[in-house]
């Protein structure tokens, strides 16, 4: 009896220890963005005297100031997501679409063709890419980066959408086509709104990786009218050095569009996350 | 339709529908021309910015090719080159070093953590627990960059910790030393908990049948005995998921380099080939050598990727939608 309940004090004790160390790796995670919001809303000064805590009073002029340097990187980069991310979904509904619901002359070629594109990092491209969009005069407009976006993201989207669409009930769209509705109307008024879910985990995993992409449009543009945010940020960084406060005052900024996405589709959002695996 | 359409049809009538009867398309299939015609788009991109880059770049890792876009055959020349180039060898040395790392960090650290919040009671602490593993991803990855620049830089936390602790000693340039900067790189992101990793095995977890969790409670498993010899087998899908991801991200990812040290230094410290590959390209314009290098990464790629699908046969990865 008394073993028991020692076992039982023990396991409880096993189990408080593993719930601190989870407290203690998730607070480490945390540490760079929290001193990063933290100091945004420091002056120099604070920086320097208060390095560890919070300070008063706090400077809102920070952000003022970033926000003026950073706001058309920030437009550009929600113009090019955008426009990337509609292409995407329209084409990958599409022909997502066609692979899944007919059979054609060459549908598994040309579907293996598309497909096969996801086993070559864009990366690795990066230099014979440049030289190609540059002779098709290209280089420095927002069309170098959303034609691309949409070229490489499509291909999830196509993937998905296929795996999707071929196993709704055949039935659903076969009561359309009675009615007279034709391929784009079943696509539009059947397949789309049974889509959605799918639509929307694409839709989060190409916002992220088109805004987050950063070497393409370092090579691709230079002039401030195309920057988008990521290779802003390094011009921002140069024109900000030594203080410190508007620094982390623009990268804290740096968060708010996705931030403001995740509030908006948590779920969909942690879905897009693991499904972004897929990608790879 | 009409299956006894000949039983009411002339015979002649029947003969002059069979033909086109039989070509037509199954009930409802658009014309041809359509479906085509919607495909055109789809593929003319992808023809324009994935396939010609592709076979351009198999095609210049043979050559010598300057920015002005003229290029010569030098055949297995730039592979030569590389073969016999300290600075090439040097980035593998670095990239394997990054790539064992990478291992033993981003694929232990995400499973003990998934393994925690797997075993939190509450449902609502868990789903608050990854969604907080998630949180610092909607901060662009490049900024994060940043942030751990700033962390190592001579105002940063790193050197700021140990002054407060005495340690003045210890304090360095840890970018700018040779014997740290690659360690700096290795560890940015500590503790390595971040976002889609822990999902990933999670979800491997969260879908292990409760009848086999309860049936290794009942056989006297205990916590750890069931981690080990169920839940690592369970989910060996993921493990081979991440492996590939982790390998990928080892090979191509260079952003975190550029952002810490600009051009792989001090030294050649923290070159690794993906970096070696763009300074190729966009500083020293060896256009050829570049594609080789690209080549070269890829081929990597490829047949790790085939080698571990033959040894670790798992069935492919399904996520939840």
């Amino acid at each position: 009896m008394a073993s028991e309940s020692v076992k039982k004090r023990g396991r409880q004790l096993a189990g408080a220890l593993w719930r601190a160390l989870l407290a203690l790796i998730l607070l480490l995670t945390f540490f760079p963005f929290a001193f990063m919001v933290m100091t945004s809303f420091k002056d120099t000064h604070q920086f320097y005297h208060s390095f560890w805590l919070p300070a008063w009073p706090v400077h809102l002029e920070n952000y003022a100031g970033a926000l003026t340097d950073m706001q058309a990187y920030i437009a550009n980069s929600i113009f090019v997501t955008a426009v990337s991310i509609s292409g995407i979904l329209v084409f990958g509904a599409i022909a997502g679409f066609l692979f899944a619901r007919y059979r054609f002359f060459g549908r598994e070629i040309i579907y293996y063709g598309m497909i096969s594109m996801m086993m070559i990092p864009g990366v690795l491209l990066l230099v014979p890419s440049f030289l190609w969009v540059k002779r098709l005069g290209l280089l420095d407009s927002y069309a170098v980066m959303i034609l691309p976006y949409v070229s490489g993201g499509q291909i999830l989207g196509i993937y998905l959408l296929r795996g999707f669409f071929s196993q709704i009930d055949n039935d659903l769209f076969e009561a359309a086509q009675v009615d007279g509705a034709g391929l784009l109307r079943q696509l539009w008024h059947v397949g789309l709104p049974l889509a959605k879910p799918v639509l929307g985990v694409v839709a989060i995993v190409s916002a992220l990786g088109v805004w987050n992409q950063f070497l393409w449009p370092l090579v691709t543009t230079s002039s401030e009218d195309v920057m988008v945010l990521t290779v802003g940020m390094l011009r921002y960084n140069t024109r900000v050095v030594g203080q410190y406060g508007r620094m982390f005052a623009g990268y804290t900024i740096s968060a708010i569009p996705l931030g403001i996405l995740f509030l908006l589709a948590t779920r969909v959002f942690m879905k897009g996350i693991t499904a972004g695996a897929l990608k790879a | 339709m009409n299956l006894n359409r000949h039983d009411s049809a002339s015979p002649a009538e029947y003969e002059a529908a069979r033909p086109v009867a039989r070509r037509r398309r199954p009930a409802g299939q658009p014309p041809l021309a359509l479906i085509y015609g919607l495909l055109l788009a789809p593929a003319a991109f992808l023809i324009t910015f994935n396939y010609i880059p592709a076979l351009s770049s198999l095609y210049h890792a043979f050559t010598e090719w300057d920015i002005g876009g003229d290029s010569t055959w030098t055949g297995l020349a730039n592979f030569r080159a590389l073969a016999g180039d300290p600075v090439f060898h040097k980035s593998i040395v670095n990239v394997t070093k990054l790539g064992v790392f990478a291992f033993a960090t981003h694929l232990t650290v995400p499973f003990i953590v998934a393994e925690m919040i797997f075993h939190l009671k509450s449902e609502r602490w868990s789903y608050f627990c990854r969604v907080a593993v998630v949180l610092p991803m909607i901060v662009p990855g490049v900024v994060t960059f940043m942030l751990w620049n700033f962390m190592y830089s001579d105002a940063g936390i790193l050197t700021e910790l140990l002054m407060r602790l005495g340690l003045h000693d210890w304090v360095r340039g840890w970018l700018s030393d040779p014997k740290t900067a690659l360690w700096a790189v290795a560890f940015v992101g500590f503790p390595f908990a971040g976002g889609f990793n822990i999902l990933i095995y999670y979800a491997g977890l969260a879908n292990i049948p409760g009848s086999v969790l309860e049936a290794a409670e009942l056989d006297g498993l205990g916590a750890l005995g069931r981690i080990v010899r169920m839940h690592i087998p369970l989910v060996l899908q993921q493990v081979k998921l991440l492996v590939v991801m982790t390998m990928i991200g080892v090979v191509n990812g260079f952003e975190s380099i550029y952002i810490l040290t600009m051009d792989g230094g001090p030294g050649y410290e923290t070159t690794v080939p993906g970096l070696y590959m763009y300074l190729n390209g966009f500083s020293y314009q060896r256009m050829g050598l570049a594609c080789a290098i690209g080549l070269l990464m890829l081929l990597f790629l490829l047949a790790f990727t085939v080698t571990l699908n033959r040894f670790m046969r798992t069935g492919d990865y399904e996520p939840e939608t």
